[in-house]
């Protein structure tokens, strides 16, 4: 097996990983960190296709798409912050139950 | 459901409805396991000498300005989907900052210390002058607008929290800083725009220089822009 399948195949293994956190957890942060999994995983596979043509350099366009990605990435997970500690704000003073722990 | 507050503990977030869904987990188990082998099945029949477009960028690759051909594919080839991304950036930032409105920015200004202060002194510029360095070296080697613009807004950060700085809530400067690499992305782009018939088509002998221009707005952009989201993250 080709090292770039083998990072093509754990990408896509952190993608479903990441849509199964993103689901099933109960607390926000880490659902958060799931879909990070997830877009983390997405970028991984990208790379491992751009590896597969056999060419001396590998394919420049999916590097420049998972730049971009990693930017929009990183900027949405800021906002989902950021709309988190709001959210955090706003409810400081209706309950003061603790999350399940899972 | 209204309990009495314990004034002893921070408030927690509220409960997600996940907490309650009965098989929510072997459920989610199954349509991640599914998810998983219909795209590994996929990948796998994928012709072996897969398709790519590196023939064709390392063919047109002297006619883009730059030597780098990833950053011939971000600033020139695929130069729209930067500007849909800068763009992207900036209104980020703009929703952050109307989430938190009149809240603001809650940092306290804290005692800077001395040790961590004059480390600074001597840090902070040095990451100015490698993140400039990261700035000019993407013409031929990997580096560019995005990696500079992540080290200098981490200097803005580390130089926060060694000194004790804290942004003002309103700046029209930093208004200016963030909005500076969608601006200038906008302008080459009308210019080219008014000067041939094509939108974002930099004329060749002016592509490096473009370029260039270009990646500097969009590196101090998004330097801002990460501090200015760091700095709406934090809760004191």
């Amino acid at each position: 097996m080709e090292p770039s399948d083998l990072y093509g195949s754990v990408g896509i293994a952190l993608f479903a990983l990441g849509i199964y956190g993103a689901t099933a957890l109960g607390q926000i942060m880490r659902r958060v960190l799931a879909l990070n999994i997830a877009g983390t995983g997405v970028f991984m596979f990208l790379i491992a296709a751009a590896h597969r043509a056999g060419t001396p350099v590998p394919d420049p366009v999916p590097h420049a798409m998972v730049l971009t990605g990693i930017v929009v990435a990183v900027s949405a997970t800021a906002l989902i912050l950021v709309l988190i500690g709001r959210l955090r704000d706003l409810s400081a003073s209706s309950s003061a139950q603790d999350d399940r722990d899972d | 459901m209204m309990t009495e507050t314990n004034p002893g503990r921070p408030p927690s977030l509220p409960k997600t409805p996940a907490a309650g869904i009965p098989l929510l987990r072997p459920a989610a188990a199954v349509c991640a396991l599914l998810i998983f082998g219909i795209l590994w099945d996929a990948f796998r029949v994928l012709p072996t000498p897969g398709a790519s477009l590196a023939n064709l960028v390392r063919e047109t690759l002297p006619l883009s300005g730059v030597a780098n051909p990833v950053t011939a594919v971000i600033l020139n080839f695929r130069s729209y989907d930067t500007l849909i991304e800068i763009a992207v950036l900036l209104l980020t930032v703009i929703g952050a900052k109307s989430a938190t409105g009149s809240a603001g920015v809650r940092l306290k200004p804290s005692m800077p210390e001395t040790v961590l202060s004059a480390f600074f002194r001597i840090l902070g510029p040095l990451i100015i002058v490698i993140a400039g360095y990261l700035l000019w070296i993407g013409k031929d080697a990997p580096g560019g607008a995005f990696q500079a613009g992540s080290l200098l807004g981490a200097a803005a950060i580390l130089g926060m929290f060694c000194t004790g700085w804290t942004p003002p809530v309103e700046s029209g400067r930093q208004a200016a800083f963030l909005c500076l690499g969608t601006i200038l992305f906008c302008a080459v782009g009308l210019g080219t725009y008014l000067a041939e018939p094509n939108f974002l088509h930099y004329p060749i002998p002016w592509a490096g220089a473009l370029i260039l221009v270009i990646e500097t707005g969009c590196t101090v952009s998004i330097a801002a822009a990460l501090f200015v989201l760091f700095t709406l993250c934090r809760r004191n």
